[in-house]
């Protein structure tokens, strides 16, 4: 058996780091590296489940939830497998397991509504209500996922959505784009956003895949700002939440 | 609030928002902090005075029935203790005079102080170093004298004994030479004619404990007979019932002439335990007259008050009563070495003072909270005097008195009571080791009592753990049936020990003009017998051939079998658990009928129902259930994982012959050993030149199914492993003439015996600890979360034995808020619905843990979890801390 | 005179106390372990006119009993039934 560590065959004694050839790493589907250690330290992150092995799973932990426990899709974005994603929600309904999701909603239409159909509860960013400032920070215009949002809940839909903003100093903590994100929820009957206050908890694993982590310097927000924003929402009749306080 | 008042006009309750705000744990009292402040700074120490009493009036009643010579005897040692006070105390008394002081009991066990005698007498009479060495320092072992140093002596690497004692300790010891329970024991235990399998087996520390070591604990304290007539009462009761019993035998021409005896026994403790007392009046009315602040003398003067009526009559306040308890828990404590004597519910028996206090506006909330406080103290100070082995390898030090609370009451409802609560408050606010808290969780318990638990298991001390109510009292119900237990005593079970369930009944104690049935324990000691049983070891001697490799003895008779198959190779394992279990069961009956020839309970025989009642001691069945000895395992899990990787590699893949793995094993799998490497950590691996030659082989290993993913194909060889005990167990019986049943608590052994265990097939290393507890995954082994690791746990049913034990590491971040404490209590309940039994949890970071074994004097204060107590991280050995280290720390919940 | 040997001492462990007085821990040996003016010797069977006949490690007569019997120098006897001071 041979691994593609650099290292070959790693020794914990000497406290050396495997060293990852990537470009190998890339093509693997068996990653026999992770198995080797019972330390975890080299971690096969993902994967790949039938939609019926995952609801096995579900069906089977749905007991150890208490009684507001459900599943929680997460990602990446969960809708980028729609097909999956609909079968999985559609045995979660059959077996009454409540369903929530954190999407971006930046998908087409159709394929956003489809899925939302099926969820109780959704988490949607909006990161920024100045479209080219959006695009900067994600490469992406705010428009499809503002539209998204009206035809959510323009198409009847009954679940409950909380608007979620990761808040950067110096990028989305203005009073302005505050007041833009209000009237926007205000026109959009949207009572309940999240403010969550920047952290770097993602770092590690930007560095774990060998990649360069560009929020390494600067964005924090203080306590005191993070509270002023808030008022804002709540003087005008939003519901607005920091961080871990939700009535979630 | 806005926020409120917004998510109100939607129809979302607003709950959870209220009480998002943590409340602040208050400061403990100032008495509590003067008192801890002192108590990080002492030593463990042993002294002879008890010892030298009892010694004495033993010999000076040469002759005389053994019941009252014995009680006698106990009552001289208790009577003639030294007390101490000091001045911040409000609760008083401790096992000997020193705080955090014990004694030898040579009558025991005298063979390891005898085998020491000239050695001992050589470095006390060596000059004292120069006085610069005469002190010691704080950190690395914490209270523990692990060295001798100045006029102190370290006995057991544990004890610090001054000099000055040294030649009356050995003086007192060769009395006992040839005649104490060990050697009589031993005498007879030799003349079985498999003594010598039994030899084999205890030096290759298959089985690692005698059961005289500790031959009491493990069980239920109960307080009902000084709480409900006190001392003088029952010296009435007692002259009243030898005027009834004394020269008759009521029916029973084997033991009932002995009733008159008993009562004439239980006068001498009585009056033992009540001059005790008065000693310690007598002592703070002396410290009181040479006292100049009005303040102390004021609080002396109370404790003279409390300690004088105490030693007559009946409590009639909570401090009384609580002080009542203190005192009769150490009496026990006192009367043989012991650990795992546990307090049972308390805040049940304690309620109806409380309450009357609080009506009467005699006593606050507060105060109440401030004696709790220092009731923890007085606990935490319990130390146990054993041999090296016990004392380190089983107890990690700690002694395992632990309180219960919860569970159902006489009536079955919800037993909580409004005391409960501030026991829990107090051990919030006092943190300290002992008394560990234990849940017994029921649905019935009200939601704010489970999240006030589950608040204070956040904090990271490692209490409340947590126990099944309902498993409990279907595990009374199933092993007591025989002796007549039924529905109303099952619910007074409790936990004896840290995890040893006992069973219990209710007393009806009349106070405050009405009746209240008060919980207690029923038995006697819930864990001796066979005990600590390495599993894992039990496998590697069938792999070779019976013989311990590791010293090159053969242990078991060889078996000669191919083991083609895999049940073939089961059945040898189960062929060699028999002989083990056998010959090592005969020779525990042994000992524990020298035992309670010799050395039967005195104060614990007061204080067990039905003793009174039939006027037998313990050791004469006296108490009302005496099927409680057991069989005691260790390293479940890892020897699961082996078999799991056996069948896998060897039976089903037939990728390996039975000899290659075994060959790589013995090789432990081309790594250096912790034996040549000095480090025991589990996940330390350094490679030799074979290392390439096993590289495939370990692998295999470690990629076998492992128990604790809800993988059937591991779990279904534990509900295997357990359905055979079940049946198997009950086949031994005990020197009670009952049969015994499974224990599953691996204390700290899992660290010893792992350390006579080469490389398992399930890629654990040689020398490495066992996974500890009973159902707790292998560390770093469970990886498809939480709840799939209890899918696994209960694959068979927990309330078959007397506990299974689940450790869960936490991260602290995944509990914070009050969000988190709801979290932490689904977590339990999800569980507790499964039917599992225990789970306790350690919320601590690995990251501190390693830190604190670096710099251990900045953390004197950090406490664990180990297998089923709490204990400072500094006094733990460095293998069980590796192993908390190293358990999966879920990061999520 | 010693701390340890005082009748205001409170014992801690192996190596110190307490003064009851000054509220001070106190070492029982070596620098520091000297009592003070206040000192008044504490009840041992070494300070008992009941004591007699020690030997070099202190373990003497104890003749206060009914029986005789053994016992040693520094073994506490602020609980003794039968303890008299030897001195004053």
């Amino acid at each position: 058996m041979s691994f593609c560590l650099s290292h070959g065959r790693h020794h914990h004694g000497a406290r050396t780091a495997p060293q990852v050839d990537w470009n190998k790493c890339k093509d693997c589907h068996d990653f026999p590296c992770t198995s080797i250690c019972p330390n975890r330290a080299p971690k096969q992150c993902v994967r790949e489940y039938t939609s019926d092995e995952l609801l096995q799973i579900l069906r089977r932990d749905f007991s150890s939830w208490g009684s507001n426990g459900g599943v929680t899709f997460s990602g990446g974005d969960p809708i980028t497998q729609h097909d999956f994603l609909i079968e999985v929600l559609k045995g979660c309904h059959k077996l009454g397991i409540h369903t929530a999701i954190e999407t971006s909603a930046h998908f087409p239409r159709e394929k956003f509504l489809d899925v939302m159909q099926y969820i109780d509860f959704a988490f949607i960013d909006v990161k920024n209500m100045d479209s080219e400032a959006h695009k900067a920070g994600t490469s992406v215009g705010n428009e499809l996922i503002l539209d998204n949002i009206r035809a959510l809940k323009q198409s009847g839909w009954k679940g409950r959505l909380v608007l979620r903003q990761p808040t950067i100093c110096g990028y989305n903590d203005s009073e302005e784009n505050a007041k833009k994100l209000i009237s926007f929820m205000k026109e959009n009957d949207l009572f309940e956003i999240n403010l969550l206050k920047f952290h770097r908890l993602g770092q590690t694993k930007w560095e774990q895949l060998g990649k360069t982590y560009d929020y390494a310097t600067g964005g924090e927000m203080t306590d005191e700002a993070m509270t002023a924003l808030q008022s804002l929402y709540l003087d005008a009749g939003i519901a607005c939440y920091i961080g871990h306080h939700t009535s979630f | 609030m806005k926020l409120q008042e917004i998510l109100k006009a939607r129809g979302i309750t607003d709950e959870q928002l209220k009480e998002v705000q943590e409340q602040d744990i208050p400061a403990a009292a100032e008495s509590f902090q003067r008192i801890m402040d002192i108590y990080y700074l002492l030593k463990v120490t042993a002294d002879m005075e008890s010892a030298y009493w009892y010694n004495r009036v033993w010999w000076e009643n040469d002759g005389d029935l053994l019941e009252v010579r014995r009680a006698k005897a106990v009552a001289a040692s208790l009577a003639h203790s030294t007390p101490t006070i000091l001045p911040y105390e409000k609760l008083v008394m401790n096992k000997t005079k020193h705080l955090r002081g014990a004694f030898p009991f040579p009558w025991v066990c005298a063979s390891f102080f005898n085998s020491l005698a000239e050695s001992l007498m050589e470095e006390a009479e060596a000059p004292a170093e120069n006085e610069a060495d005469s002190g010691s320092v704080v950190g690395a072992g914490g209270g523990n004298v692990t060295e001798s140093y100045g006029e102190v002596i370290s006995i057991a690497k544990k004890f610090g004994m001054r000099k000055e004692d040294i030649p009356v300790l050995v003086k007192v010891s060769k009395y006992w030479d040839g005649i104490s329970v060990e050697d009589i024991s031993t005498k007879y235990a030799k003349t079985l004619p498999g003594f010598e399998q039994f030899q084999n087996i205890m030096d290759s520390v298959l089985v690692m404990f005698d059961s005289f070591a500790i031959p009491q604990g493990r069980e239920v304290m109960n307080y009902y007979m000084p709480l409900q007539y006190g001392f003088d009462g029952i010296l009435e009761l007692c002259d009243e019932k030898i005027a009834e019993t004394m020269g008759e035998t009521g029916g029973d021409g084997v033991l009932g002439m002995s009733r008159g005896y008993y009562y004439a026994a239980m006068k001498e403790i009585v009056k033992g335990l009540s001059q005790w007392c008065e000693n310690y009046a007598r002592k703070a009315e002396d410290l009181a007259s040479r006292e100049p602040d009005e303040a102390y003398k004021k609080n002396y003067l109370e404790i003279a008050q409390v300690m004088h009526n105490i030693a007559h009559k009946r409590p009639s306040t909570f401090r009384e009563a609580l002080q009542m308890t203190l005192c009769l828990h150490l009496g026990v404590v006192n009367e043989d070495p012991q650990s795992g004597q546990s307090i049972g519910r308390l805040g049940q028996v304690l309620q109806p003072f409380y309450e009357k206090d609080i009506a009467d506006g005699t006593t606050t909330e507060e105060e109440v909270v401030e004696l709790l406080e220092l009731y923890r103290i007085k606990i935490t100070c319990i130390e146990c005097f054993a041999s090296a082995g016990v004392s380190g390898g089983v107890l990690s030090g700690n002694t395992f008195n632990n309180l219960s609370l919860g569970g159902q009451n006489y009536d079955g409802l919800s037993a909580v009571t409004p005391l409960e609560y501030l026991i829990i408050e107090a051990g919030m606010r006092a943190q300290t080791p002992q008394p560990t808290l234990s849940i017994l969780y029921d649905e019935k318990l009200p939601e704010d009592f489970l999240m006030k638990a589950a608040a204070c298991t956040k904090l990271g001390m490692g209490y409340p753990a947590w126990m099944n109510n309902q498993v409990g009292m279907n595990f009374m119900l199933r092993q007591y049936d025989p002796e007549g237990m039924d529905l109303y005593d099952a619910r007074a079970w409790c936990l004896g020990g840290c995890l040893e369930s006992a069973p219990g009944c209710f007393l009806p104690l009349e106070y405050n003009g009405k009746v209240t049935m008060i919980p207690g324990g029923a038995s006697p000691t819930c864990g001796t017998g066979i005990h600590f049983t390495g599993l894992p070891k039990v496998l590697e001697l069938v792999l070779t051939n019976g013989v311990d490799k590791r010293t090159g003895k053969q242990v078991f008779p060889p078996h000669n079998k191919k083991l083609k198959i895999f049940d073939e190779l089961l059945d040898q394992w189960k062929e060699y658990l028999d002989i083990s279990n056998r010959i090592v069961n005969k020779v525990n009956n042994i000992q524990m009928d020298v035992w309670r020839k010799y050395n039967m309970p005195a104060v614990n025989s007061l204080l067990k129902p039905d003793c009174f009642k039939k006027g037998q001691h313990i050791g004469n069945c006296g108490a009302r259930y005496n099927a409680c000895i057991n069989f005691e395992s260790c390293g479940t899990i890892t020897f699961i994982n082996s078999l799991a990787s056996l069948k896998k590699n060897v039976y089903d893949t037939k990728k390996y012959t039975l000899e290659e793995m075994t060959d790589a094993m013995l090789h432990n799998f081309g790594f250096r050993t912790a034996y040549d490497t000095g480090v025991f950590s589990p996940d330390y691996r350094e490679s030799t030149d074979d290392a390439q030659k096993y590289a495939e082989i370990f692998a295999d290993c470690i990629n076998a199914p492992k128990y604790g993913n809800a993988d059937p194909y591991a779990d279904q060889l534990l509900r295997d492993y357990h359905m055979y005990l079940l049946h198997y167990l009950p086949t031994l019986e005990s020197f009670f003439g009952k049969p015994e049943y499974l224990c599953q608590i691996s204390v700290s052994t899992h660290g010893p015996q792992g350390f006579i265990t080469l490389a398992t097939a399930d890629g654990r290393l040689a020398g490495t600890t066992y996974s500890d507890g009973s159902v707790s995954a292998a560390p770093g082994t469970d990886k498809n979360g939480v709840y799939a690791l209890f899918e696994s746990a209960t694959v068979y049913d927990h309330s078959q034995n007397q506990n299974a034990q689940m450790n869960l590491k936490l991260h602290p971040s995944s509990v914070q808020g009050v969000q988190g404490t709801r979290k932490l209590l689904e977590l339990v309940r999800t569980y507790m619905r499964k039917g599992g039994f225990h789970v306790q949890f350690n919320v601590v970071s690995s990251d501190i843990l390693k830190e604190a074994q670096k710099t251990p004097d900045q953390y004197r204060d950090l406490m664990v979890r180990v297998a089923g107590f709490t204990q400072y991280w500094c006094e733990i050995g460095k293998p069980i801390q590796d192993e908390v280290i190293y358990r999966t720390e879920y990061e999520e919940v | 005179m010693k701390h340890v040997e005082c009748i205001n001492y409170i014992n801690l462990d192996c190596e110190k106390g307490m003064c009851a007085l000054s509220k001070q821990i106190v070492p029982i040996d070596g620098n520091g372990s000297d009592a003070c003016g206040h000192f008044q010797p504490a009840p041992v069977c070494g300070n008992c006119a009941c004591f007699a006949d020690a030997d070099k490690h202190g373990i003497g007569t104890c003749k206060g009993f009914e029986k005789e019997n053994w016992t040693y120098a520094k073994c506490g006897a602020f609980c003794c039934e039968h303890y008299k001071a030897a001195r004053g």
